[in-house]
């Protein structure tokens, strides 16, 4: 292995308490980075051996449990998946934008899970089948009409990179809305009347002004700006009685 | 659940001129932009509606401004920007139409491709006929 | 001191946790759930597995051939009764997930698709593509929001069972946010915590797979079962540990050696013609075997081999394993349409636990278990790939009714009693949070994960395991002088490290202990000094429990119902 290279990181800090509340301030720190080294290896070097105050969250450093998105050199990107010899120097990371900060690099995601909430994630039908039934039939056609929509990790990358969150903090965003359009499109569910209100209503997919940005950053390639403006040709259609509501 | 706000958090502040701060930004702003001089371009159609309504001899002067250095300019200052915008609208814009509505099937992506930017092209060529004479 | 109040307390929001809340609030309209989590729910590490579930699906399978299988892949240590409950219950369990919206993958006439796996006689692992366990947790989690009963306390950390007169009421958990122990009272505690890789250094495992709920058992007096056994992996990614899943074999991959050869072919592993689909002990053993023989190819973080998916073609991969090519091209490099991929062996599952009945119920009164910190045991020495995801979903939705139904028939516990518990957990916390020594957690993790592999690894023997239970004795001394920075309590992750560590200590001695006294090899459990099964000693489950010299160990029979044990040979 060839020797570690010593990277430059700032790394932002917030605390509540003591000393240190006020606005939060960068701190540099010096990492030995050997050159597989991904930023979420260096945060943690910097807590194990540097200095252990430092706050992030992490957990499958696989890139599929959606906890550690930070911005890194102001872009949202999961720091498991953030390759140190791929960016520029000083790194530069802080907590996802868009969203409070409760210490250091950690950020309030309840009103990100209250806005999931919102969109009834789950399949809604009038007559449930009895599971000694077996399984309903699914065509892997219709299978591939929501599967990409299934692949969100709710990392919330897309929430920082989102422009509209920005002003309209209450808009149900990207993956709220691409999730609930996932159930709406899926064969098995009849619960797109239920979801209407909250899809189409006053926080909905209306706010939104296709910047695309959600796509641009989603690490798992979800999509959420095809959901939220398909989302809005169906709601449409369904106000024009154009189209009918599953489940109405 | 119940933790919301337990403890003091630091509201997300984004920076004064964050639009700027970033090339992902600056570049759908440039799109939002686009869409301002556009409306320039809507600007001309009224003068020309109106000149219209006024008769031919208005309408002739609306021509030979139109056809007047400054005017040139202008159509080529609207002309750019809506390019941009349609372009860049045509190609986020087929992600909209691929889903199945009640009993068709979902388009697909790249026959939504060709159908705006067939569309695009072909209209902006008969406009373009039609204004030269060739058809009449 | 804060107090909660519910009938039924739920540490672990993992496939386990959340099956087994969905059941307690479906089968009884008024019981109210608390589940307590040091996660978000959908970060649990469920959300990692790939390869997919089992239970018997087409026409060519049956009941008692899972059933089989699963025994003989356990080197016949599991209980019988408890695999025959499983087999039976698991079909209707991943149609239960199919109901709730589990994006399966399918057959072109739309019914559920199953695939091979290793030591699975015909097909029967469903799977989405290679996302299952994502797409399962995510299913179930987004299904337990329908309930308001269930109630989470997201990002609390169970640091303690609260006893009242040798039964379990709830648990005292450390609100992350605020540094604060709350005190979670219930008629009923389930524990779905999940596995303990992380007391090894190379693993599949999230660095939150710390064995908490073992722990917080075993202090309390509650027996763990079979730690010894601890699985490894054949194809993992070196340096990171990061799992290649066991589908990419399911669906055709080949493991090569350095002299291009397909050794699970050429030599004589055990696996015969399953080859590639041998279960996994027989699979890390011939890896190693192969390494010791020079023929692994050499990179920075050591041996490898080579799996070989090439001949898949890129269409198969991307419909089946597109989850593998992401890993493989992300973290080494490697698009494995044109290359072959790198891999090792690596710590991956625990089949020992938390000892349990086949109704998740431990030896004391109102603690259940499921998932992977339980052992009932379906694994015996060796479990199969897929069988632990249907596990969480069948003995988590068992646990879920039974802490219901015992719930119904009991008070509640001394409240005074229980918070007076909860009180010496926060004074516990603070004297932890503002703690001065000389001991760094990161060192003595270091030197526990490294003397865990020395010891119990791949192939063990006396001296090597011996040597491992001296140093864990010792690194638990110099763990009392350990020295914490952070006396912050907002969202402190430090405290949190350091309690982890020391249940990690303690899951880490158990499994070297009880690996020590078996003196025979089965299943994951390889001996150099002893390499044969022992039938005649050791057809029996350790448990071991806490005393404070140290740990006790004992054993019981395993129990057989229609199947006698044979040699294990594929
Ligand atoms: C990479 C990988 C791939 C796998 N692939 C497969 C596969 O294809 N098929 C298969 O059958 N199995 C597979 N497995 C195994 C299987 O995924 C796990 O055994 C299973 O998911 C464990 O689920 P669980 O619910 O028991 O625990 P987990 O999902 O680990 O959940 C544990 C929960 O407990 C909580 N918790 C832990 N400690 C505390 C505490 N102190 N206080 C509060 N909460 C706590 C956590 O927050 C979490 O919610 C795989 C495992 C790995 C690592
Ligand atoms: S640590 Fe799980 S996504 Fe990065």
């Amino acid at each position: 292995m060839s020797e570690p290279r010593i990277v430059k990181f700032e790394v932002f800090r917030y605390s509540p308490e003591g000393a240190e509340t006020g606005e939060g301030k960068w701190q540099t720190y010096e990492v030995p980075c050997p050159d597989d080294y991904v930023v979420l290896d260096a945060l943690n070097h910097i807590k194990d051996y540097i200095d252990p105050t430092l706050s992030h969250r992490w957990s499958c450093r696989m890139g599929v449990c959606g906890s550690c998105g930070m911005m890194v050199n102001g872009t949202p990107n999961l720091t498991c998946k953030s390759f140190v010899r791929d960016l520029e120097h000083p790194i530069r990371v802080g907590p996802l934008a868009n969203f409070p900060v409760v210490r250091d690099l950690v950020v309030e995601l309840e009103s990100f899970m209250d806005k999931l909430k919102s969109v009834k994630p789950w399949i809604i039908r009038k007559v449930e089948k009895d599971v000694k039934y077996g399984e309903y039939l699914q065509t892997p056609d219709e299978l591939d009409s929501y599967r990409q929509f299934s692949m969100c990790i709710n990392c919330c990358l897309c929430y920082a990179a989102c422009p509209v969150m920005i002003n309209e903090p209450d808009f149900i965003g990207p993956a709220a809305i691409a999730l609930g359009f996932r159930y709406n499109q899926d064969s098995r569910d009849e619960g797109e009347a239920e979801r209407y209100a909250v899809l189409a209503g006053e926080h909905g997919v209306w706010n939104c002004s296709y910047a695309n940005e959600c796509s641009e950053v989603c690490p798992k390639h979800v999509d959420p700006a095809a959901a939220v403006n398909r989302e809005k040709l169906v709601s449409a259609l369904q106000w024009l009685h154009i189209l009918p509501k599953k489940g109405a | 659940m119940g933790s919301a706000s337990s403890t003091p958090t630091l509201a997300s502040r984004v920076p004064d001129g964050w639009w700027m701060s970033h090339k992902r930004y600056r570049y759908y702003m440039l799109f939002a932009m686009a869409s301002g001089i556009l409306s320039l371009g809507s600007l001309v159609l009224l003068v020309a509606v109106s000149a219209l309504s006024k008769g031919s001899q208005a309408w002739a002067g609306f021509l030979a401004m139109l056809g007047s250095p400054a005017g040139l300019l202008l159509s080529v200052v609207v002309l750019v920007p809506t390019c941009f915008f349609a372009v860049r609208w045509l190609r986020v814009g087929v992600k909209i139409p691929q889903v199945k509505l009640g009993p068709m099937p979902a388009p697909g992506a790249g026959m939504l491709y060709v159908a705006h930017f067939g569309l695009l092209i072909g209209v902006s060529l008969l406009v373009i006929l039609l204004l030269s004479g060739v058809v009449a | 001191m804060k107090v909660i109040r519910h009938d039924i307390v739920l540490v672990g929001g993992g496939g386990a946790g959340l099956r087994a809340a969905i059941a307690a609030v479906e089968v009884s309209p008024e019981t109210t759930v608390c589940c307590v989590s040091k996660l978000y729910p959908m970060r649990s590490h469920t959300v990692s597995a790939e390869g997919g579930a089992a239970a018997v699906a087409g026409s060519d399978d049956n009941l008692d051939l899972h059933a089989y299988d699963t025994l003989k892949g356990s080197d016949f240590l599991a209980d019988q009764d408890a695999v025959e409950q499983f087999v039976q219950e698991a079909p209707g369990e991943l149609t239960q997930l199919e109901h709730w919206g589990c994006p399966w993958s399918r057959e072109p006439d739309g019914r559920v698709a199953v695939r091979a796996f290793g030591g699975m006689s015909v097909k029967r692992t469903w799977f989405a593509a290679d996302k299952t366990g994502f797409h399962m947790l995510h299913a179930l989690f987004q299904t337990s929001m329908k309930y308001d009963r269930i109630v989470r306390l997201d990002e609390f950390f169970a640091t303690k069972l609260l006893v009242d007169n040798g039964r379990v009421c709830g648990v005292a958990a450390l609100d992350i946010r605020t540094g604060e122990v709350t005190a979670v009272l219930g008629r009923a505690v389930i524990l779905c915590t999940g596995g303990a890789g992380q007391v090894f250094p190379f693993t599949t495992n999230a660095a939150v797979k710390t064995g908490d709920g073992m722990a917080l058992a075993y202090r309390e007096g509650v027996p763990l079962k079979d730690m010894e056994f601890v699985q490894y992996h054949p194809t993992g990614l070196p340096g990171t540990g990061i799992l290649i899943t066991e589908a990419s074999r399911g669906e055709g991959g080949h493991l090569y050696n350095n002299e291009g050869e397909r050794f699970l072919v050429t030599h004589d592993y055990g696996v015969g013609n399953k080859a590639e689909l041998g279960p996994r002990d027989m699979l890390s053993r011939a890896i190693m075997r192969e390494m010791e023989a020079g023929r692994a190819f050499d990179g920075s973080y050591g041996k490898y081999v080579h799996l070989d998916l090439r001949h898949l073609g890129e269409k198969k991969i991307d419909e089946k394993l597109p989850f593998v090519r992401e890993l493989a091209r992300n973290f080494v490099g490697v698009d494995p349409v044109h290359e072959p991929i790198p891999v090792r062996p690596v710590v991956h599952y625990m089949m020992g636990g938390v000892d349990t009945d086949i109704t998740g119920a431990t030896p004391m009164p109102g603690l259940y278990a499921a998932g992977e910190v339980a052992a009932v045991s379906i694994n015996g020495a060796n479990r199969l790939g897929s069988n632990s995801l249907t596990e969480c979903l069948v003995f988590g939705r068992r646990a879920g009714e039974a802490a219901v139904r015992f719930a119904g028939d009991c008070a509640d516990g001394d409240e005074r009693v229980l918070v007076d518990q909860a009180e010496a957990e926060h004074g516990r916390m603070d004297a932890l949070r503002n703690k001065v020594g000389g001991e760094q957690i990161a060192v003595i993790r270091r030197e526990m994960q490294a003397s865990m592999e020395s010891g119990c690894g791949v192939f063990r023997d006396q001296g090597s395991m011996d040597a491992t239970v001296a140093a864990l004795r010792q690194l638990k001394g110099r763990y009392a002088d350990i020295g914490l920075s952070d006396r912050s309590k907002v969202f402190n992750t430090e405290i949190v490290q350091a309690m982890e560590l020391r249940n990690m200590l303690d899951v880490a001695e158990a499994v070297a202990q009880t690996a020590a006294v078996r003196t025979e090899s089965r299943g994951a459990h390889t001996r150099t000094d002893y390499p044969t099964r022992d039938d005649s000693q050791f057809l029996k489950h350790s448990l071991v429990n806490f005393s404070p010299q140290g740990p006790e160990i004992g054993y019981r029979d395993v129990t057989l119902t229609r199947w006698t044990p044979e040699e294990r040979k594929y």
